[in-house]
């Protein structure tokens, strides 16, 4: 005891003495704003209080475009002012790899014996390339049905929890009311014009965005967002338009969800990290209620959303280690717990969900548990990984243009076809920029 | 004064009064340095930077650049989404220019001879030049907004259809057009202001003498005299409106079906969406040289007319 002792002594006498020569501090590029930026910040300074070796100063960079951007400036620029740490979306999950700039997670992983099957397995799945996991899935999300509970009850239609695109189209009309001159008074149904939930729609009838399995079981070279759950879906959603049973509110998602707050549609579709805003919104007016997203004949599951955090290379070793061990916090069940608890999104590594704290929370608020519950009961195979291709912000406005194209009455397999052409092109040209 | 003769060769005549001594001249230097500094730095390097960066094509971060020569710029006159985005570009400005200066000069017209209380509307006026263009977007959004806008509700209570203001890929652009004009207003009213302020009374006085009425002074009168202030601006306006973006940004991100992607939209999204920064550098450069070519027209047209008081 006595020499256990002694030994405690003299290294806390060494920690000190390096304390005052070794403290590292680590930059953390991210992009919450509002609510979920605040529960970012309170992450970073938990960290920085739990320990005095590593300080991490976090920055807010804007939207995930710009933090990319200034990423790429950095980068550009021969690395001066990069990050060590830095928040991306999950659509630039090939960039980010194929960059050369980011160390694998999944090699510090090993290095420090973390025990990598502690991942859930979508989350890891999404941001594995080319066989190997990138970032740490940081904030992760799914498209999910928001309900007007009420409007439902008045129609008579019975809650459910699981929705094929039918049964949804049957919903909407019958919960459109219009007046006698034929105007619609209120929607049936919302959703606003993103190419995600045409992804989304994609992958939970287990179909395929781009070629090659998602670009999973290799480099994909070719959208297939022509796919026929992808045609059906935009042809629902179109035919829905132009009757007056679904609203178009544009791009916009702030458009929409000031239509469903004020119960002039009864039916929308957002992801989960809208949940908390749209509850603020609807506040006392009606309950909501919220379901699994819909699919085309049979449910395989959603992929994620949402971003994850990634290590840059090329900073000294120390540096980089207090970069892993401020990721390895973020991993803590004790602190996942306070994120999802503090943010709607759900947690990344198992066990989190058993936590007294988080069940309680979902308790509170059943509408949490959506997300979660359709992420367990996903199945998990390259459609719910989600596609990974580079490009994919452009090719994102091409499916977005022909979203319009669609609702403005051309056949969806024409407009989505059209689509393809130039989508492909893009891939091409990203493809070819890859330095191999 | 010394100062503000630079030892600088080419020298406007009317500035060419003497020669600056030696110590004259490197106290000037100095003053002028910080000023250069910063222009060199913040607009004349990135603009040499840009020029350099569309002869070439690279690698995703930019590595590896490669010289292309005009290869950027061959596959530009074949991009049909380039043209579209020039076709919408010149679109816009040709709803935004005759409507602001239209809608100045009526502003203008109204504040500029005093009355009680001129400066509470000239105030007014300006506003919508002093509120941010983000502010004036969400705003504008909020009024637009195709189920719940005010806009639409009033239309309805009239008994009018609603429209898809910003939603429908016929109307969007006119509308951002109109937005624009608005916000430009303020701006175009205190030019045009000081143009007729510029104007003598006298004249007028000789004209009511003649007989002439108020519309006639301002046919044979206001609009003669005004008219090198009114090509001044309506240039300025042509210019600006060509390089519109925040309220774009802001209430269509270029949709519906890239109605409203104009050219600098175009060139925003390719450079720091879909990193094309040298593809995008291209359209930098075309549109710097169609701007350029307009501003030089202007100062042609203009030369000896327009006197800076």
């Amino acid at each position: 005891m006595k020499k256990h002792g002694f030994g405690l002594l003299v290294g806390v006498v060494l920690g000190s003495l390096g304390l005052a020569q070794q403290r590292v501090t680590i930059d953390f590029w991210h992009s919450m704003g509002g609510v979920l930026g605040e529960a970012t910040e309170a992450l970073v300074k938990d960290f920085n209080a739990a320990q005095n070796r590593i300080t991490v100063r976090s920055q807010f960079v804007g939207s995930y475009d710009e933090g990319l951007n200034k990423l790429q400036a950095a980068l550009r620029a021969g690395g001066q002012g990069r990050p060590h740490v830095i928040q991306v979306y999950d659509i630039g999950a090939r960039f980010m790899a194929d960059s050369g700039a980011v160390i694998p997670l999944e090699d510090l992983a090993r290095a420090n014996n973390f025990d990598l099957s502690q991942f859930v397995p979508q989350p890891r799945n999404y941001y594995t390339v080319d066989g190997k996991l990138y970032g740490l899935a940081f904030n992760s999300s799914n498209p999910i049905l928001y309900f007007n509970a009420r409007a439902l009850e008045e129609a008579g239609i019975p809650y459910r929890n699981t929705w094929s695109l039918a049964d949804l189209e049957t919903a909407a009309r019958r919960l459109t009311v219009k007046d006698a001159s034929g105007k619609t008074l209120r929607y049936g149904l919302s959703i606003p014009i993103d190419s995600w939930f045409v992804e989304q729609f994609s992958y939970n009838s287990g179909q395929f965005f781009c070629n090659n399995e998602n670009g999973r079981k290799a480099r994909a070279t070719e959208v297939t967002f022509n796919n026929p759950a992808a045609v059906a879906f935009l042809d629902t959603w179109a035919r829905l338009v132009r009757e007056g049973v679904a609203a178009n509110t544009g791009r916009n998602w702030a458009d929409s969800q000031s239509l469903f707050a004020q119960g002039q549609a009864a039916i929308a579709i957002y992801s989960t990290a809208s949940l908390t805003g749209v509850l603020r919104q609807v506040g006392n007016r009606f309950q909501v209620r919220t379901a699994f997203y819909p699919y085309l004949q049979e449910r395989n599951g959603t992929a994620i959303g949402g971003a994850a955090v990634y290590l840059i290379r090329g900073f000294p070793e120390a540096e980089t280690q207090a970069a892993w061990e401020f990721i390895r916090f973020l991993l803590r069940p004790e602190i996942q717990a306070k994120w999802i608890i503090g943010t709607g999104y759900f947690p990344v590594v198992r066990g989190v969900t058993e936590l007294p704290s988080v069940r309680q929370a979902y308790v509170r608020q059943p509408n949490y548990t959506t997300a979660v519950r359709q992420l367990e009961t996903s199945k998990v195979n390259n459609a719910s990984a989600g596609c990974l291709m580079g490009g994919f912000t452009e090719i994102r406005q091409i499916v977005q243009s022909a979203i319009e194209e669609a609702l403005r009455g051309k056949p969806a397999q024409q407009a989505l076809s059209e689509a393809k052409g130039r989508a492909d092109a893009v891939l091409a040209r990203y493809n070819a920029s890859v330095r191999q | 004064m010394a100062t503000r003769r630079t030892p600088i060769s080419r020298v406007p005549s009317h500035l060419k009064r003497g020669f600056l001594t030696r110590g004259e001249a490197l106290e000037a230097l100095w003053l002028v340095a910080p000023g250069v500094g910063l222009l060199l730095m913040f607009m004349v390097w990135p603009t040499l930077n840009a020029f350099c960066l569309s002869f070439h094509r690279e690698d995703l971060l930019g590595r590896e650049q490669v010289w292309v020569g005009l290869a950027n710029y061959a596959e530009l006159l074949r991009d049909s989404a380039f043209w579209r985005s020039v076709g919408a570009t010149f679109a816009f400005a040709t709803i935004v220019a005759p409507l602001q200066l239209l809608l100045g000069l009526l502003a203008a017209l109204m504040v500029a001879r005093p009355f009680p209380g001129v400066g509470l509307f000239r105030t007014l006026f300006f506003l919508t030049t002093a509120v941010p263009t983000a502010v004036a977007a969400i705003a504008w959004g909020w009024f637009l907004h195709p189920v719940g806008g005010s806009l639409n509700r009033w239309l309805e209570a009239l008994g009018l259809p609603a429209q898809p203001w910003l939603t429908s890929p016929e109307l969007a652009l006119p509308t951002l057009a109109v937005v624009t004009a608005w916000a430009g207003v303020g701006f175009t009213a205190i030019l045009l202001t000081a143009g007729l302020q510029q104007i003598p009374e006298d004249l007028y006085e000789a004209a009511r003498i003649d007989g002439a009425n108020a519309w006639t002074q301002f046919w044979r009168i206001t609009l003669p005299l005004l008219s090198p202030t009114l090509f001044l601006v309506g240039l300025l306006t042509l210019l600006s409106s060509l390089t519109a973006f925040g309220q774009i940004h802001l209430l269509t991100r270029g949709g519906p079906m890239e109605s409203t992607t104009v050219w600098v939209y175009r060139l925003y999204q390719d450079a720091f969406f879909n990193f094309r920064f040298t593809y995008a550098a291209a359209q930098a450069v075309v549109l710097f040289l169609v701007l350029l070519l307009l501003a030089a027209l202007q100062f042609r047209l203009l030369g000896g007319k327009v006197h800076y008081a």
